[in-house]
């Protein structure tokens, strides 16, 4: 269970220890490419704990919202319309609600 | 065992969020601060930089004109080198340095066996004429400089006689006659043999010496050289 989370710390550990910056104009991608993905990875933590989780639909959920994030981004740059607004909403509610799943579960196992 | 493959595939996963995010904020981190400064703070920070660029302008213009002056000055000094140079070549060819150089002695004295009652003038009488056919002869074969009793001979040098002695560069010079030249003191020797010049001088009763010498020193016109009636004819001026 708490995997994930070390995995996170690693993962940030490496980032800022790695000197790769992205350019300014690129960054709105890349805070929508890792709303995605933390919204996967929240959504694969419910699944794993609701024994509901398939590797495939995980794997390609998590690529497939990071670049459709990221697509919706370009796509809002190119029509001049905060599109990225429409990915935060739609990402941030599915991860309150998974992370809301995930809390019940866990209490639900904790308290039994 | 599957539960634990999807725990290591999450874990994988998230490590990967975990790079972005760190990615993401230090990007951002970078240009929130570039925005929180407000419109008079970015202006007196314009003018700021606007200064810097204008003294950073004005002391490439220094550097660039500091530049120029070292490189003309290399050039001025090149110039001064080569007018040095040719200077001190032409100051050696004039006269006007002393000179120290492989050549020859010559030197002209009365025999000793002269009765007492010679004419001590008569005896004397080595005329003007015989020393520039001596001079000419050694110039002829190739000296470089001559003096004569420390006369040093010069392009305007004249020998001449006042009365029964004999002056050059205006200056008298008594017997005996030392002659130094400087050259190739076997050319020098040859051509002096060849003109007749040792028999003519016995025909005057003197006696001609000639010494070869390794090491000769010859003094410097010790006149002054001034330039007058004539001035120098500039190239394409004909």
């Amino acid at each position: 269970m708490w995997l994930p989370v070390v995995g996170l710390l690693i993962g940030i550990f490496l980032g800022f220890s790695s000197d790769l910056r992205v350019p300014q104009e690129y960054s709105s991608y890349l805070s929508i490419a890792v709303l995605a993905a933390l919204d996967t990875v929240i959504g694969g933590m419910r699944a794993a704990l609701q024994q509901t989780f398939d590797t495939k639909i995980f794997i390609t959920g998590f690529f497939f919202n990071t670049f459709l994030a990221a697509a919706i981004v370009f796509l809002g740059v190119q029509l001049g319309v905060d599109l990225y607004l429409a990915a935060i909403f739609a990402f941030g509610v599915r991860l309150f609600n998974n992370l809301a799943v995930i809390r019940r579960i866990l209490l639900a196992r904790f308290t039994k | 065992m599957k539960n634990k493959k999807v725990w290591a595939i999450l874990t994988f996963i998230s490590m990967l969020v975990g790079f972005m995010i760190s990615i993401q904020f230090y990007s951002t981190r970078e240009t929130t601060r570039m925005d929180t400064r407000d419109i008079s703070d970015l202006r007196s920070q314009l003018s700021k930089e606007l200064e810097r660029k204008n003294t950073l302008l004005t002391d490439i213009s220094a550097k660039r004109a500091l530049l120029n002056q070292y490189k003309q000055n290399e050039k001025q000094q090149e110039v001064i080198q080569i007018m040095v140079d040719e200077f001190n070549k032409t100051a050696i060819l004039a006269g006007l340095v002393p000179v120290n150089g492989k050549g020859a002695v010559i030197t002209i004295h009365p025999f000793i066996q002269s009765t007492p009652d010679y004419d001590q003038q008569i005896d004397s009488i080595v005329v003007d004429d015989d020393l520039r056919t001596l001079v000419n002869e050694l110039f002829a074969n190739g000296a470089q400089a001559i003096s004569i009793n420390g006369k040093r001979l010069i392009s305007t040098s004249a020998i001449r006689n006042v009365g029964y002695q004999i002056q050059i560069n205006n200056q008298f010079i008594h017997l005996p006659y030392e002659i130094k030249v400087i050259g190739d003191a076997n050319v020098l020797k040859a051509g002096v043999q060849l003109a007749g010049l040792f028999e003519y001088f016995q025909l005057l009763n003197k006696e001609m010496i000639f010494e070869e010498k390794e090491n000769i020193d010859i003094p410097s016109y010790n006149g002054d050289v001034t330039i007058r009636h004539m001035k120098p004819v500039k190239a394409g001026e004909q």
